[in-house]
């Protein structure tokens, strides 16, 4: 293929901990093209943001990452070196976290971390980089941002700081943002202002953009291509038309059902998915979800399902999609 | 900032105020106080009576309180009852520069050793290095500073008689007590370093440094280094005061003529207007440095100066 | 290499795929509630304490350090009883002499027993450590967990006060009390417990100001119960982990002290023995008679080795940031 901008085929993360070796990824493949917003959902735990960590080699010591293949821009990640993915780092990828109000640097300005990258990467001289950095603040919405810039973290609002966050990681005009859980930390107005602005930039600087996630809110309003994973695996893929309206996999529905609904003033309850996540030091043999699936087989029990095709671009993970299951309803 | 320069002021003159108030008493409510009848039972009961007139030991205590603070308003603290040729000032100023000389150097080399032993253990967690010197850091603040310095003592001076027991004014006089003074501060600052390098490495910060693509010498001196040195920052207001005004035991130990010393046998004399004005001289350069620390560290961490 | 593949668990191969066409028909009938949930039911739940009884089980220094303090408290109680010699019996036939059968570790310059005499000082010094603890967290623990629970001014008063006295060192007042009540053991231990416990009451003031706000806290108070019974059965129970490892480093901190203040003359006097006292009577005959310097130092520094192993291994078993 290679027209993908990243593409990672059976990627496994394992975390050594005093209890044991925990399997947080367990074999996902997945691609993003140039310019798609694709949006990664889950349960905390279920190995989103680790999936990303892995690709871009931020985790610690304990981490041990396998694949057979991340290809980033026609580049095989796992052959680079530590240096050569610094490179890429901030300059073609961009990463945004979770929590603005820890992600920066309580000892430096906000334009001391802004300029780093761009000094870096863009061998910007530091009047260039100082340039550059105002106007990216003034492109993330920041007022005054010459004055920003020799502010600290602590004096600006978590909103703020969040769009200081996508500003460092836009500056260099990567060809890949990954947005691990930007708003789970704000409050909800500014929730829209950072999605609007996040759709914004998309548009004008037309970046590739993960959105990893546990609101099915935020991937509806901005993403076109949604994973769904549970328990390090990926449960489903699909459009996101396709992912409200045809879910495939009972994760998904349930999912679907456990958020207020779209608007329409339906006077459905909320359900919550009931039970706990699959133990990763520990993970079940079969299907993560089966033990809290109300439409479990046996088989779910024993062996895991792999995804299958249900309609175009659009795959799930689930025994219920086998062709026997099909063949025995028609034989009823 | 000045407004906090301020606050602490007014906080180490409250805290100073209690030290001497309570010192003060405590020292005259010890039963048979330096010249009273019973103590010189060599001087004829006149001449006492002169002497604690000539004191203004004959005076009730609340007025003797009044006159003591008065006089140490004006920088005054008295003469000592033992030595009554040395006024306490001339003690402290023949005292505290041999101290501080000794202090100085273990601070310089405690620090010198410390934070890279600390940083290096942090970062390579786990091996050989780390272990080695987790393994040293426990050595050095689990045995007392009294018994290395016994330890070093047999072993150099009377084993092999390669330095000298005591003395003073040479720098091989100063060999020993130094090794001995900064062995401990080195322990507590290597331990403190590491578990503070340990706890930045998991912030979101750093990680954010690293997803930047910044190369790992600017994550680790300029991302983690700096904020992990605050809490050796703090530790070194009080690390400076003691060891500048000298150990008790070391002194004792080498025979140096410092502060130190000076207190010890002072507090074996029970010649109470030394042991007033020493600990009051403690006192005031402990807070001090807590001050001076505090204002450095607001240098480093601008979340500090913004606070009131 | 050999790291990498350890660290990746082969996955036992399924017994069917998406691809197979011969799953017998019975697999995919539904799967029964009461094998749903099996897994999470046999992990047998840990509490907080037995999750740190484990850890600190694994920890080897903790444990040999438990194990040497364990063998230092019967050398406490039973040595000076069963030893044929005590503490202040003087010989005058058998002086300064290295360590031998019936003298294990020699004897001093007046004849006296030294195996006796450091295990009376390891009566001394374990009771002034474990007095100064336990007198320590529980005027630090009250203290601290009052100025906490009430706040405001009360704790803004009570801060203040800990505030003002922490600001001078320990050991000027632990002098100054020494030299008003007097050169013994009970002086000490009042001087200790009168200057410790500030550390212990700013660290549970500032757990229970993190903790007060929790439901169970609110719970408590809507069941109507006092506030006093709040803080004791709640609050400080639950704030009680990192108080706990403090305190076992104030009793390496204690015994330091009291060795420190014997050395340098300030502290237990004499014919008592601590290892103190010891050590300072060894030093001054230490070139002719180095024994006499080695068993009280090595006492010392070796008990002042395990209870710093016992508190790093309870702090690691304790923190539940350290948790993952």
């Amino acid at each position: 293929m290679g027209e993908h901008l990243l593409e990672v085929k059976n990627l496994r993360t394992n975390f050594k901990t005093s209890a044991g070796i925990v399997q947080a990824v367990r074999g996902i493949d997945l691609h993003v093209d140039a310019g798609e917003f694709m949006g990664i959902i889950g349960e905390s735990g279920c190995g989103k943001s680790v999936s990303m960590m892995s690709i871009m080699r931020l985790l610690d010591d304990n981490a041990a990452v396998k694949a057979e293949k991340i290809e980033f821009d026609g580049k095989e990640m796992q052959e680079l070196s530590r240096k050569e993915i610094r490179k890429i780092l901030g300059n073609d990828i961009g990463m945004i976290f979770q929590d603005p109000m820890t992600s920066l640097n309580p000892l430096y300005t906000i334009g001391n971390q802004l300029m780093e990258p761009l000094m870096k990467h863009q061998n910007m001289s530091k009047a260039r980089a100082k340039e550059r950095a105002i106007e990216m603040l003034e492109t993330v919405g920041i007022n005054e941002p010459d004055k920003r810039l020799k502010q600290y973290p602590h004096e600006l609002s978590g909103g703020m700081r969040q769009r200081v966050m996508i500003a460092v990681a836009m500056c260099c005009n990567p060809k890949l943002l990954i947005a691990d859980e930007p708003t789970t930390a704000l409050d909800v107005t500014i929730q829209a202002q950072i999605m609007e602005l996040m759709a914004e930039l998309k548009e004008k600087f037309d970046t590739a953009t993960i959105l990893i996630t546990h609101d099915l809110g935020v991937i509806a309003n901005s993403c076109t291509r949604v994973v769904v994973m549970y328990g390090g695996k990926i449960m489903e893929e699909a459009s996101v038309e396709d992912l409200f309206y045809h879910p495939a996999h009972p994760y998904t529905e349930g999912l679907l059902r456990s958020v207020p609904g779209d608007g329409s003033g339906s006077k459905e309850r909320l359900v919550p998915i009931p039970g706990t996540p699959p133990d990763l030091l520990d993970p079940p043999a079969g299907c993560p979800f089966a033990a809290r699936c109300p439409k479990a087989m046996r088989i779910c029990n024993q062996a895991p399902a792999q995804l299958t095709t249900v309609g175009a671009d659009h795959r799930a993970a689930c025994w219920l999609l086998h062709p026997q299951i099909k063949d025995m309803k028609g034989g009823e | 900032m000045s407004r906090y320069i301020v606050k602490r002021l007014v906080a180490a003159i409250i805290s100073m105020f209690f030290l001497i108030t309570i010192t003060f008493f405590l020292m005259h409510a010890i039963p048979g106080g330096p010249f009273s009848a019973g103590e010189r039972k060599d001087l004829n009961p006149e001449i006492i009576e002169a002497i604690r007139a000539r004191y203004g030991l004959d005076q009730p205590v609340w007025k003797q309180y009044l006159n003591y603070m008065a006089k140490l308003l004006q920088g005054d603290m008295g003469v000592s009852y033992k030595k009554t040729n040395y006024t306490v000032n001339e003690l402290i100023g023949l005292g505290f520069p041999i101290s501080g000389e000794i202090g100085i150097i273990a601070i310089v080399i405690a620090l010198v050793f410390g934070i890279p032993l600390g940083v290096v253990a942090a970062l390579k967690r786990g091996s050989w290095a780390d272990m080695a010197s987790m393994i040293f850091a426990t050595i050095g603040i689990s045995i007392p500073t009294f018994v290395i310095a016994m330890l070093l003592m047999y072993e150099f001076c009377m084993k092999h008689s390669l330095l000298p027991t005591f003395g003073w004014g040479e720098i091989r006089h100063l060999i020993l007590p130094v090794i001995c003074m900064c062995l401990s501060p080195i322990a507590n600052i290597t331990r403190l370093c590491r578990s503070s390098m340990l706890e930045v490495s998991r912030q979101d910060y750093v990680r954010t440094a690293r997803a930047k693509g910044v190369g790992e010498g600017s994550v680790i001196f300029k991302h983690m280094l700096r904020n992990a040195i605050l809490p050796v920052v703090t530790y070194l207001g009080p690390l400076v005061a003691a060891l500048m005004t000298g150990s008790f035991a070391i002194e004792r130990l080498f025979m140096i003529p410092g502060m130190g010393r000076y207190f010890v046998n002072a507090v074996t004399d029970r010649d109470y207007t030394v042991i007033m004005g020493l600990t009051i001289f403690y006192g005031a350069f402990i807070m001090l440095c807590t001050l001076l620390v505090d204002i450095a560290y607001a240098f480093i961490d601008p979340r500090v100066r913004f606070e009131d | 290499m050999a790291k990498k593949t350890e660290m990746f668990p082969t996955v036992p191969e399924a017994m069917y795929t998406m691809e197979s066409r011969d799953i017998p028909a019975e697999l995919f009938e539904p799967l029964p509630e009461e094998e749903k949930f099996s897994e999470q039911i046999n992990r047998p739940s840990v509490s907080y304490w037995q999750n740190a009884w484990m850890k600190l089980k694994k920890d080897k220094l903790a444990i040999i350090g438990v194990v040497f303090i364990i063998l230092m408290t019967l050398l406490a109680i039973f040595g000076p009883i069963f030893s044929p010699y005590t503490y202040e019996q003087q010989d005058y036939d058998v002086v300064n002499q290295p360590p031998s059968a019936e003298h294990w570790f020699g004897t001093d310059q007046f004849g006296r027993d030294q195996f006796t005499r450091i295990s009376y000082g390891a009566r001394i010094s374990l009771t002034i450590g474990i007095v100064a603890a336990i007198v320590n967290m529980i005027i630090g623990a009250l203290y601290g967990g009052i100025a906490g629970y009430f706040g405001k001014k009360t704790d803004m008063i009570m801060m203040r006060i800990v505030d003002i006295f922490a600001a001078i060192p320990s050991l000027l007042y632990i002098i100054l009390i020494m030299i008003f009540l007097g050169n013994n053991l009970k002086s000490i231990l009042i001087a200790i417990c009168l200057t410790y416990w500030f550390g212990t009451a700013r660290q549970t003031r500032g757990q229970i100001l993190s903790i007060k706000g929790q439901d169970f806290a609110m719970a408590a108070k809507v069941a109507g119960e006092t506030d006093f019974q709040i803080l004791l059965h709640h609050l400080i129970p639950n704030a009680i982990g990192p108080i706990i490892v403090t305190v076992t480093f104030l009793v390496p901190s204690a015994i330091f002290e009291e060795a420190f203040l014997s050395f340098i003359g300030i502290g237990i006097s004499v014919p008592v023995a601590s290892w103190g006292t010891l050590a300072n009577d060894g030093m001054k005959v230490m070139g002719l008679y180095p024994y006499q310097m080695l068993f009280p130092a090595m006492a010392i520094s070796l008990t002042m080795f395990a209870l710093n192993f016992i508190g790093d291994g309870l702090r690691d078993a304790l923190d539940s940031r350290l948790k993952k």
